[in-house]
């Protein structure tokens, strides 16, 4: 019986501690980013964005693209509009969405 | 009485004698109980020190067994009849379809459109919005997940959405449909359902920035961080 009431002990103890060693781990939020493509690679696309500011976003492997036709990342030409919805953790955006526009040149 | 040896006095055995009577029970009860009053002290200041100190944040991660203890609470608390209810309304498109537009209404905005449970709220809830295209979701029976829909989770961000009707309990067996059909949604199906999220004016704004900016309007689109989602 003793050994039983321990063993209810330690998942308390457990329960109690697990919880506290997480206590302020912290995620970011979604924002989009609507700009222009300067660079696009694998793992990174660098855009400028509506107020002509230079931003670099990582690219993972569950980052999405959303285009007229089936792409990758690296396929994105600079000068295409595109809208990312990223997410900022500790000064790196991350990019959860890409939509992909038209080119720059075509823009009205 | 030098070099005399002390003997057990009859009727009143040393500790190691082999079969202890009924005040020996009672002792390792006792016993028992005063190491699980003294846990439960210790591990409560602990607890109480910890929370006075730092505080309690739903950013944390529940731990793995704190998972483990509220998934089996969670099992415990569903009723036997109802865990083993197979869903009694025919699989159809009109169910499905039906169940789809329930769901986009009712449960995109913390399941996310796909199911993922990776939305602002999904994130922020403590315990976090599970993935329900996941094994832990998909092993659920009929019956668990009828329940879950009906009644709701205490201590959780699931609310219990049953309102005692048989409209309403048609709806979580159709919803238990779909919620089967998660793990192989395509891409249209979740496009449809983000087209019937409900959404603010300031949302439908935002959409509407979003469309002219990818189609090349050249008008100055919204700002940079144009919304938090």
């Amino acid at each position: 019986m003793t050994r039983r009431f321990a063993a209810v002990l330690v998942a308390l103890g457990v329960l109690a501690f697990g919880s506290g060693s997480y206590l302020f781990a912290h995620d970011g939020h979604d924002h989009k980013v609507m700009g222009t493509v300067t660079m696009a690679m694998a793992d990174h696309l660098v855009l400028k964005d509506t107020d002509g500011k230079d931003i670099t976003i990582q690219v993972t492997k569950d980052t999405k693209i959303k285009a007229k036709q089936a792409m990758k990342v690296e396929e994105i030409k600079a000068g295409t509009r595109v809208v990312v919805t990223a997410v900022t953790e500790k000064d790196r955006t991350t990019a959860k969405e890409i939509q992909v526009g038209v080119s720059a040149a075509a823009a009205k | 009485m030098k070099g005399q040896r002390r003997r057990p006095i009859r009727g009143m055995p040393f500790r190691s004698a082999s079969k202890p009577g009924k005040g020996g029970a009672t002792q390792a009860f006792l016993r028992a109980l005063l190491v699980l009053i003294v846990g439960v002290c210790v591990i409560g200041g602990v607890l109480a020190y910890t929370i006075v100190r730092r505080g309690l944040s739903a950013h944390a991660e529940p731990s793995r067994v704190e998972e483990i203890l509220t998934g089996t609470m969670r099992r415990w608390a569903t009723p036997e009849a109802i865990r083993a209810r197979r869903n009694p309304v025919q699989t159809t498109d009109d169910v499905v379809e039906r169940a789809l537009q329930h769901y986009a209404d009712h449960c995109a905005a913390c399941h996310a459109n796909d199911g993922s449970g990776d939305t602002e709220i999904g994130r922020g809830l403590y315990p976090r919005v599970p993935d329900m295209r996941a094994p832990e979701t998909q092993s659920l029976s009929d019956g668990e997940l009828f329940s879950i829909i009906e009644h709701g989770i205490r201590l959780t961000g699931m609310p219990a959405w049953g309102t005692g009707t048989p409209e309403s309990e048609l709806d979580s067996w159709g919803l238990v449909h779909f919620i089967r059909r998660l793990p192989t949604l395509s891409p249209h199906d979740i496009e449809r359902i983000d087209a019937l999220v409900p959404k603010t004016p300031a949302q439908l704004k935002e959409e509407e920035e979003i469309r002219r900016f990818l189609e090349g309007d050249s008008n100055k689109a919204a700002p940079q961080k144009a919304r938090e989602e």
